[in-house]
């Protein structure tokens, strides 16, 4: 069952198309994430699907009811969308039981739905406050509470993390994950952050100048992005050249196997991703390939050493010095210091442009 | 509320002529009206219609000033967010937008009702003959010197400026309360 069906979307503001061509497809009880730059279109894609613009072609369908194509539009407040938009957008003249109340027909807005809902999200106690008195994870999870009130067949989430500080930002967007998982609510998460989109969707779909570039589980999206602009916006990406006989790669880092399943390039010359914690240091002077650490950026965690390998003379076609990224989760080197490169895992590779 | 939400050319300069007639001194309006009324619509001369029209005129853009900023308090992005939620756009309007503005909408009158209570140049010259207005009774009686009854006329103009103000005053800390 499909919760929610875009197909072939065109929407173009006079001289400048915006969305060009999108394709998406959202599975009943299940949380897909729009991730893209900004100006890459995602505020139009969610204003069409809510119905506050229209779509030049292509249409949308909402749990198997057609709301907008060329013929025919249904007007936002008949489309059973439960938007929670970026700040909250919570009525600022009413109290937090009413705002949950706003979307109840009249005689249910006294009844005990309302209650239901903020006790759901966590909030019974904050029944009687306004807005101003909630800080901005409450405000969030008070329109979460609004847009589900009413039952809606989908909910849109439009960045709605974004102005909330990083600590606080984790822990509301689990309790909100905890909610539509609970409620087995269609949602369609919008945001410009990848670590939430691969973290908290079933889905993530790449938004990038009006098309959708690949729609995927998030390990699919990491691990064998569609192109290399791709695996660079949805983590830290070493992109390196390389050779493709086959069966294996050959990179400055040694010869690697490529996941399965991915559409295998012509033999010959390959653009390869290798993420940074595919590379491990080792003891230099082993079968590691040397390199020297540039700098160590220390996030706590885990640092991101950068390193720039420097293979023995006899492969100067293959030394580039270009500098990697290595992930390390403890005693990361100083710069200055040599060491060693394996690699371990399977990369991705694509066929390098022609020329290059 | 059209100019503030949607702000073409056409809109802005209709807004700016607006603001012109508050930079001329109300002699000046009155009189162009007086010239106006005798010259092309003699029935309205010495009416108190006429009078009304002038003070429309001179405090439109008092009172589209106090509007738009009261409107600032009501985003568009509220009556979409009332509509995602299932409100058609006249509900909208009146559940979100509507209690939003109404303070603003009030203060505003209330502002131009008092400004319009104590106008004298303009009424002067454009009231029609044997009325009077609070302010011309008050300015009568003081040109004659005769200051005891001008005071009775002050009184009531302090007393109706107070009114409103006092309302609008509780109806704004209410309103500081809650947004």
């Amino acid at each position: 069952m499909t919760g929610l069906s875009v197909a072939g979307l065109h929407k173009s503001y006079p001289g400048t198309p915006v969305l060009r061509g999108i394709d998406l497809d959202v599975k009943s009880g299940t949380l897909t994430a729009i991730l893209g730059a900004s100006g890459s279109g995602k505020t139009t894609l969610l204003r069409v699907i809510t119905g506050f613009e229209e779509a030049s072609h292509g249409s949308v369908t909402v749990d198997g009811t057609v709301v907008d194509d060329s013929r025919h539009r249904v007007r936002p407040e008949h489309r059973r969308i439960g938007l929670v938009p970026q700040d909250g957008a919570l009525f600022p003249h009413l109290t937090v039981r009413a705002n949950v109340a706003f979307p109840l027909p009249r005689r249910d807005r006294r009844g005990s739905r309302p209650d239901e809902m903020l006790e759901l999200v966590g909030l019974s106690g904050l029944a009687a406050r306004y807005p101003h008195q909630l800080s901005g994870g409450q405000q969030q999870r008070v329109a979460l509470a609004r847009a589900l009130a009413s039952q809606p067949s989908l909910i849109l989430l439009d960045e709605p993390f974004s102005s909330l500080d990083a600590g606080l930002r984790a822990s509301v967007r689990s309790d909100v994950l905890a909610v539509l998982r609970a409620t087995g609510t269609t949602a369609v998460l919008v945001t410009h952050d990848q670590d939430e989109a691969l973290s908290a969707a079933d889905h993530v779909a790449i938004l990038r100048d009006g098309r959708i570039i690949q729609a995927d589980a998030p390990r699919q999206l990491y691990q064998c992005p569609a192109d290399p602009q791709t695996a660079a916006f949805v983590g830290t990406a070493n992109l390196l050249e390389g050779t493709w006989d086959g069966t294996r790669v050959t990179t400055t880092l040694g010869r690697h196997g490529i996941y399965a399943g991915l559409q295998t390039p012509q033999p010959g010359q390959v653009t390869v991703l290798i993420r940074p914690e595919q590379i491990c240091l080792a003891q230099p002077g082993t079968d590691a390939v040397p390199a020297r650490v540039t700098a160590t950026h220390y996030h706590g965690h885990d640092a991101l050493v950068a390193v720039r390998p420097d293979p023995p003379g006899s492969q100067a076609g293959n030394g580039d010095g270009k500098e990697l990224r290595v992930r390390v989760s403890s005693d990361a080197p100083e710069p200055g210091e040599f060491v060693g490169l394996t690699v371990r895992g399977s990369v991705a590779a694509w066929a390098s442009p022609a020329g290059s | 509320m059209l100019f503030v939400r949607h702000r073409g050319r056409l809109g802005t300069l209709f807004e700016r002529i607006g603001y012109l007639s508050q930079g001329l001194p109300g002699l000046v309006l009155a009189l162009a009206l007086v010239f106006f009324a005798i010259h092309a619509a003699y029935p309205l001369y010495q009416t108190p219609e006429l009078l009304v029209v002038t003070y429309a005129i001179m405090f439109f853009p008092l009172a589209l000033v106090s509007l738009r900023a009261s409107l600032a308090q009501a985003p568009p992005r509220l009556e979409e967010t009332a509509r995602s939620l299932g409100c058609r756009p006249t509900a909208a309007l009146r559940r979100v937008t509507l209690p939003l503005v109404a303070p603003g909408i009030a203060a505003s009158a209330a502002l131009v009702f008092l400004a319009a209570v104590v106008e004298l140049t303009a009424t002067l010259v454009l009231i029609p003959t044997g009325a009077n207005t609070l302010a011309t009774a008050f300015w009568g009686y003081q040109q004659n010197a005769s200051y005891a009854s001008a005071s009775r006329y002050a009184i009531v103009i302090v007393a109706i400026a107070a009114i409103p103000g006092c309302l609008l005053q509780r109806w704004f800390d209410r309103g500081q309360e809650q947004s």
